[in-house]
């Protein structure tokens, strides 16, 4: 079989879903980057917060017996660190990109200690699928949304809001005006810091639905570092949509792609290196942040504390 | 306790920063429609005193009353409610968003959970006709030229319902006549029972337009009066603590061959705007060219093509016939060129270096500063004592770092640096900007010395005054363009002034 001829046969809705699902992580980092650095701080600790969110749902989920309560606690574990990123990003005016490295590197370091010391044999019980018997079968539409997991649908939903509150609600034009200048919102009147820390907040309770992903949707189990650099091919698509959501979501879909054709093309036996086409999100990543940052705009305050 | 037409009555400022005392037990009070004119030099403690009052400084002692009640003002949200104003020396406009955005930010209204920009608009355009300030509610700040903005933040201000008016500087930015429109605005601002404090140094538009002047010095009121008591010389000298002499002492020009040729210079902005369209002119030995504009309209840029800080897109530098090698401020510096750069302390000083090492900062490579690789401590220090001495630097030691120093001397350390080398070319750009009275005086008999002695200068400036005093020749620049040349004998500033805002 020749690779045209598979490339005819490849199912290419099937091919698009599961891209989606794979962007489904990423496109979390890169809403949760969206609110902190359209706020003015740095946050490159979506990873760490991604990771811990992932152990913490895993570990809560099997506890409980329920996925639920599992992503409620996971959650609520990426927004302690976020706002421990804050306190030093905002509070103590530490250099932002070290505060997240070490958001990082802690993140790393606690959940495997855990997962040596505890292990991780039970398996934790899955998040449902979005799955109607009947709109299932909707040509195309039917394949890409009616039978897909719950929290794509949330990151979709996501989408749309985190679009409609940044650029059509009092909150958006405030965090964006602390993103830009913050001296001009606080002469407008506008607590500063208290917009940043929330904003850092949202953050993190976004990374906190994408480490969720991994734990309660792909594999029901935790292994050690799971969530693989996604935090920063996240902010990486959030940076290629120049800190806009719908542009951002779309350019995770540039990431997973490849990696999706990848499979594909596998199934149908065609000998391609696989390990080489999964570093092509990271390959891309990498070129992204090379040379696309310099033509993106990012928020003109994004980084540095705000001191009266 | 106060007197009913008192609005504000600020009794016993004190604020204290590390290192300088910046307000120092001052009093003011503010009439019912007067503009008060806050007058001072650099650094006397204007703007920390509007601060104060706008809530972004907590005094460390003093009381403010407002309408015979004391308030007391912890930020700027305070400050609103309470009626007050106030129009930044940088503006507090967020440029990725538009008119209406940014003066309803703070205050926005909503339409169920959504943001609403119609209302707010009507109003925004009622204010605007009221009052004279034209501008679009739907254009994008960063769009906006410098004088529509402050119309934006003037605009903002009454949004907010401001019966107390704080400008600080507001002229520092505009061409002539922006100054006039600006103040028929407060004319009529004042009619309608709005009070003004009125920041400025300049002496003639604080005559022009305030009821009331309060000199300040060193943090210090050193004097109140009016514009119908005190003369421009009397001001000055209340401002400098010494008389002082406005006008520049200068003997016709003696022009010489042409030492600086720019020819049909094209070049781009950092913003990767075209800032240069074809500049061409000429300076002779002998004469000052002065390039009048208001900033932003290529100068920057141009300057930065001479002294070989920006690769120019087309077009040739000559220096005395030989062209220069673009982007080479080291060629330009060793074949006679001197540079006071616009912005002092991203090109003319390093802040934490030494006054002694800052003022070799060009030459430092050579002999006798260096020898064998290794710096001669010696030779630097001895060098710097020399330059303090002549160009009457204040300074503690020569090893203090520069940064320590105030405006006025960290500029004067940058002249004597560009003055102690043997110089053809002098590309002067705002060479007085932040600097007290003083220096300027000194600075500007410098320059003239300079072309005396048989030096070409270019002065680049945004203050017309300066550009007046000083040119031989006059050129004035427009949207990257040289749009007009003058006599500076003969030169008038109402004719500059429409040349700047490109009628031609
Ligand atoms: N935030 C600050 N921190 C330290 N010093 C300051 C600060 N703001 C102003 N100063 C100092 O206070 C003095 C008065 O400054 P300012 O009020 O800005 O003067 P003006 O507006 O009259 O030019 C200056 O010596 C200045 O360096
Ligand atoms: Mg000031």
């Amino acid at each position: 079989m020749d690779l045209v001829d598979v490339l005819l046969r490849i199912d290419y809705v099937f091919l698009l879903a599961a891209a989606l699902r794979a962007a489904t992580p990423i496109a979390f980092a890169a809403l949760g980057g969206i609110f902190s650095e359209r706020a003015g701080v740095i946050n490159i600790g979506l990873e760490g917060m991604m990771l811990i969110s992932a152990y913490v749902c895993y570990r809560v989920a099997v506890l409980a017996a329920s996925p639920a309560v599992g992503l409620v606690a996971g959650m609520a574990a990426a927004m302690v660190l976020a706002g421990l990123h804050g306190l030093f990003s905002i509070r103590y005016q530490t250099n932002q990109v070290v505060s997240g490295t070490v958001v990082n590197i802690f993140a790393a370091g606690i959940t495997g200690f855990l997962f040596r010391a505890l292990g991780a044999q039970e398996s934790a019980p899955y998040l449902p699928n979005i799955s109607h018997p009947l709109l299932k079968s909707i040509p195309v539409i039917g394949t890409l949304l009616f039978d897909q997991p719950l929290l794509m649908w949330v990151m979709l939903i996501v989408v749309v809001v985190a679009t409609v509150v940044l650029f059509r609600t009092p909150w958006g034009l405030r965090t964006r005006a602390v993103g830009e200048l913050p001296r001009a919102a606080d002469t407008a009147g506008i607590p500063v810091n208290r917009m940043r820390y929330l904003n850092v907040l949202i953050s993190g309770a976004l990374a906190g639905l994408g480490g969720a992903f991994f734990t309660l949707h792909t594999v029901s189990t935790f292994t050690p570092l799971m969530t693989s650099g996604q935090g920063f091919i996240g902010l990486a698509a959030m940076i290629f949509g120049n800190w806009t959501p719908i542009p951002a979501f779309l350019a995770t879909l540039l990431f997973t792609l490849p990696q999706a054709l990848a499979g594909q093309l596998q199934m149908f036996g065609v000998p391609l290196p696989y390990q080489l086409l999964s570093t092509l999100p990271y390959l891309l990543t990498i070129i992204t942040l090379a040379g696309v940052v310099r033509r993106s705009t990012p928020p003109a305050a994004l980084g540095t504390p705000y001191v009266k | 306790m106060t007197r009913p037409d008192v609005v504000l009555e600020m009794r016993g400022i004190t604020k204290r920063f590390p290192g300088v005392l910046a307000n120092d037990h001052i009093n003011l009070d503010l009439r019912k429609g007067e503009v008060h004119a806050l007058l001072g030099e650099n650094g006397a403690g204007k703007s920390t005193l509007m601060n104060i009052l706008y809530g972004l400084y907590q005094p460390d002692a003093g009381e403010i009353w407002l309408d015979g009640r004391r308030v007391t003002i912890h930020s700027p949200r305070d400050a609103i409610a309470l009626g007050i104003g106030m129009v930044h020396q940088h503006f507090m406009l967020v440029p990725t968003l538009t008119v209406t955005e940014n003066i309803i930010l703070g205050l926005e209204t909503r339409r169920g959970l959504l943001l609403d920009e119609a209302t707010p608009q009507q109003r925004i355009r009622q204010i605007s006709r009221d009052f004279g300030l034209e501008i679009d509610p739907e254009a994008y700040v960063k769009d906006l030229p410098v004088g529509v903005q402050q119309r934006v933040e003037i605009v903002k201000a009454l949004y907010r319902n401001a019966r107390v008016l704080v400008l600080d500087e507001p002229t520092a930015v505009l061409t002539p006549l922006e100054v006039e429109s600006l103040f028929s605005t407060l004319r009529a601002l004042v009619k309608r029972g709005v009070s003004v404090i009125f920041i400025s140094h300049k002496l003639k538009e604080v005559k022009a337009i305030a009821d009331r002047i309060t000199v300040l010095r060193q943090g210090r009121v050193v004097g109140s009066t009016t514009p119908a008591e005190a003369g421009e010389a009397q001001l000055a000298s209340m401002m400098v603590g010494r008389p002082v002499i406005l006008k520049v002492d200068k003997s016709p020009a003696q022009p010489g061959p042409v030492v600086l040729s720019v020819r049909d210079v094209k070049a781009m902005s950092d913003r990767r705007a075209m800032a240069l369209q074809g500049v061409s002119f000429d300076v002779r030995a002998g004469e000052i060219v002065g390039i009048a504009g208001v900033e932003g309209n290529g100068q920057t840029e141009l300057v930065e093509v001479i002294t070989g800080l920006r690769q120019p897109l087309a077009g040739q530098v000559l220096l005395c016939g030989q062209p220069l090698p673009a982007w080479s401020p080291r060629a330009a510096i060793d074949r006679g060129m001197s540079h006071i750069p616009e912005d002092r302390y991203k090109y003319g000083i390093v802040a934490a270096y030494s006054l002694a090492i800052n003022l070799v900062l060009s030459v430092f490579h050579r002999p006798p500063f260096s020898r064998n690789g290794l710096l001669q401590r010696r030779a630097i220090l001895s060098n710097a004592e020399r330059l303090v001495e002549e160009f009457d630097i204040r300074a503690p030691h020569a090893e203090v770092p520069i940064g320590k120093l105030s405006g006025g001397n960290q500029q004067k350390a940058v002249v004597a640096r560009e003055f102690s080398r043997p110089m053809k070319l002098l590309v002067a750009a705002q060479p007085t900007r932040g600097v007290d009275v003083g220096s300027i005086e000194f600075i500007h008999k410098r320059i003239v010395q300079a072309r005396d002695a048989g030096a070409a200068v270019l002065l680049v400036s945004a203050e017309l005054d300066e550009i007046m005093a000083l040119s031989d020749r006059i050129l004035v620049m427009f949207g990257g363009r040289i749009v007009g040349e003058r006599d500076g004998r003969t030169a008038r500033r109402e004719d500059i002034g429409l040349l700047m805002m490109g009628k031609v």
